[in-house]
């Protein structure tokens, strides 16, 4: 990887981090703290392109593949370059996230689309054109040699003519078919990674949902203990106090083992 | 996912503290901290003071999937899958120690891995057949996974914590030793009630009722009436989720044998479009053929794997309603609970519903509302209901 994309990459996730102070970490009892190191994530990411490619059967890994992974997860992170470091924040990462998660969703339409317009188009098409140009070729050849012409020599002047056309024919048709297939390949390939970038920002998303602030989730205070306008407030009762029998009994014979 | 804190030149290692490689930073979960604050809240004070300090969790230990809910609104579920990296390479790779639930899945090449409750019970607590170095590796596992579990519902360093754990009913006590030795060093205080128990109090239903939990292993089939169940209220079989997916690879293959196609795709494509309706849109898949994604139609082969639980499910319920008084056969026929990840097939509850009517003179099935959740939700209202100074005494 070109130094300069690595810098990039290492500035941007530097700003996308959330920063916290090692004290106040003391204070909230954490005497050690999980470090991961850039290089680490980067092979991470590499590994799960790699192995989301190969799941889905695409034979397609490679150091071009890893290069535009890392191009992708730049533009990612230029993305996430927006996002602070507080717990609101990473509210707006979530709304981004989500927004970005519906234009991905609506390239992809689009380039299904196109995928679709792209296998519709038939690539020899534009023969008609040939055609014509036979037709005009051979009403010259016959203008030129005059009507009194020796008819064996025309009919083969016309049909070296036609021969030439027809050879034309073919190279404009195997050249239309090749620049197809190469579109359909550019725009697979283009699907591939819009699905790819999909995913990543996907479990980025599930991810951003499921972090909470560090000091972890009070809840309403609520009222324990069984109401007595409970419906079933003495089979209930009962069955509490028969579960935390069986319990104690347990915790006992855990002691006397 | 990583903040950096030192200035070093982007090559260098420059290293960021990260709780396991994820979002957020540090353990939202207990603290050693927590319990000598938590204590002190004892009789004397206000009650709501008390109150405020206390974090309840429901949790459903199952083999294949495990759920909490928490009384500060987090409810989450996770693969009960644990997995430690093979060697230093995969190790430095995924920069963590300890694996969890769907991570587990997704690196299970580079991993040791674990399903430490086997069959509902932590494997190796009984007597199973595993040698004790395995019995050991799988009680550890087991440990570590509930208190990820636990952690999983972030639940403040300076509260306390109560969990009630739901149990198959016929763990032994070995089992419940085996799981209350993993839960005690993360909760203050823990007890274990019978799962199917959990679901049923969970729903107000405590008598003359039928819950059907379909897992990955086994389906369990328990009886309520107005007690703890027991032994003879229990049936399980050995038919459920991990059953249909045999079948429906069977199938799948036997209908499209060019398709290349791994027991975890077929297992990926239940969960997204599991049914038994006739009524179902058709379900396209796209999968390698000769190397090429392809849309392939498994409609068929989906409804007839889903469908093939249904006689199994109603011998059982036969079996169970016979033993019943009779005149109370009726009642708990038309009263079954249906619940567990396995039930989470469009149309099941009626295409059972339906099936007791052909073959057993009738009943009804009905669907409990969130079928991963249920027994967390169930062991949720348990745990709040009981009287704190029971939380007390055992802590
Ligand atoms: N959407 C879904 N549709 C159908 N089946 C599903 C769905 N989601 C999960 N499952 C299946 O549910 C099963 C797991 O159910 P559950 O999580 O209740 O198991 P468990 O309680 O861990 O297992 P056990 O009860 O055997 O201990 C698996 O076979 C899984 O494939
Ligand atoms: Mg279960």
């Amino acid at each position: 990887m070109s130094r300069q994309l690595s810098r990039d990459l290492y500035h941007l996730m530097r700003k996308a981090s959330r920063r916290t102070p090692v004290d106040k970490l003391r204070r909230n009892g954490h005497k050690n703290v999980s470090v991961l190191s850039f290089r680490d994530v980067q092979a991470l990411i590499e590994q799960a392109v790699s192995n989301t490619l190969r799941r889905k059967g695409l034979k397609l890994d490679g150091p071009e593949i890893h290069e535009e992974v890392r191009m992708e997860f730049l533009a990612l992170m230029r993305e996430r370059d927006l996002l602070q470091e507080t717990v609101q924040n990473l509210l707006r990462e979530k709304d981004e996230l989500a927004q970005n998660r519906e234009r991905l969703q609506a390239v992809i339409g689009q380039v299904s689309d196109e995928i679709e317009e792209e296998q519709a188009l038939d690539p020899g098409q534009d023969s008609d054109e040939l055609d014509r140009m036979r037709e005009s070729l051979v009403a010259a050849l016959k203008d030129m040699l005059g009507p009194n012409a020796d008819a064996q020599l025309t009919t083969r002047a016309v049909a070296l003519v036609e021969q030439a056309v027809e050879e034309q024919r073919q190279l404009t048709l195997t050249r239309a078919q090749e620049s197809h297939q190469a579109r359909m390949e550019h725009l697979e390939r283009r699907m591939n990674r819009l699905k790819t970038k999909l995913q990543e920002t996907e479990s980025m998303l599930q991810r951003a949902q499921a972090a909470g602030g560090p000091e972890g989730l009070a809840g309403e205070p609520i009222d324990p203990g069984l109401k007595i306008g409970d419906p079933n407030f003495e089979t209930k009762k009962e069955l509490l106090g028969e579960i935390f029998k069986l319990n104690v009994e347990l915790r006992e014979m855990l002691k006397t083992n | 996912m990583v903040t950096t804190q030192n200035k070093q030149s982007a090559d260098s290692q420059a290293q960021a503290p990260a709780d396991h490689g994820d979002v957020k930073i540090g353990n939202a979960g207990k603290s050693s901290s927590a319990k000598t604050k938590g204590n002190a809240s004892k009789a004397g004070e206000s009650k709501l003071d008390t109150e405020k300090d206390i974090v309840y969790i429901g949790m459903d230990l199952g083999t294949s999937r495990t759920a909490i809910a928490a009384s500060n609104g987090v409810r989450e579920s996770l693969p009960s899958l644990i997995g430690y990296p093979k060697d230093v390479v995969a190790q430095k790779l995924l920069a963590r120690d300890v694996l969890f639930g769907k991570d587990v899945i997704k690196h299970r090449l580079s991993l040791k891995t674990f399903r430490p409750l086997a069959k509902g019970v932590i494997k190796g607590s009984t007597d199973d057949g595993v040698d004790a170095k395995e019995a050991e590796a799988n009680m550890i596992a087991a440990r570590q996974l509930v208190k990820h579990a636990i952690e999983m519902a972030r639940a403040p360093a300076d509260s306390l914590v109560y969990c009630v754990i739901g149990a198959p009913a016929e763990a032994s006590i070995n089992n419940r030793h085996a799981i209350l030795e993993a839960a005690k060093e993360v909760i203050d205080s823990v007890m274990i009630c019978s799962e199917p128990f959990a679901v049923a109090y969970g729903m107000d239903v405590l008598s003359d009722a039928l819950v059907i939990d379909i897992g990955a292993g086994t389906t369990d089939l328990c009886r309520m009436h107005g007690t703890l169940p027991e032994d003879d209220d229990q049936v399980t079989i050995d038919y459920a989720g991990d059953a249909i997916d045999d079948k429906l690879v069977e199938l799948i293959k036997a209908a499209h044998p060019d398709v290349s196609f791994s027991r975890q795709m077929a297992i990926e494509a239940k969960e997204d479009f599991a049914t038994v309706s006739d009524t179902a849109q058709p379900i396209i898949v796209e999968w390698p053929v000769k190397g090429k994604p392809t849309k392939i139609d498994i409609t068929e082969q989906m409804k007839e794997a889903c469908h093939s639980i249904v006689p199994h499910i109603v011998d059982a319920l036969g079996e169970i309603v016979a033993s019943f008084d009779p005149e109370f056969q009726v009642v708990l026929r038309n009263n079954v609970l249906l619940g567990g990840g396995g039930s989470q097939i469009r149309g099941l509850a009626d295409a059972i519903s339906e099936y007791m009517g052909e073959h057993l003179g009738g009943g009804h099935v009905t669907q409990v509302e969130e079928p991963v959740f249920a027994g967390s939700n169930g062991a949720l209202k348990i745990s709040k209901d009981m009287p704190t100074d029971f939380w007390e005494q055992l802590s």
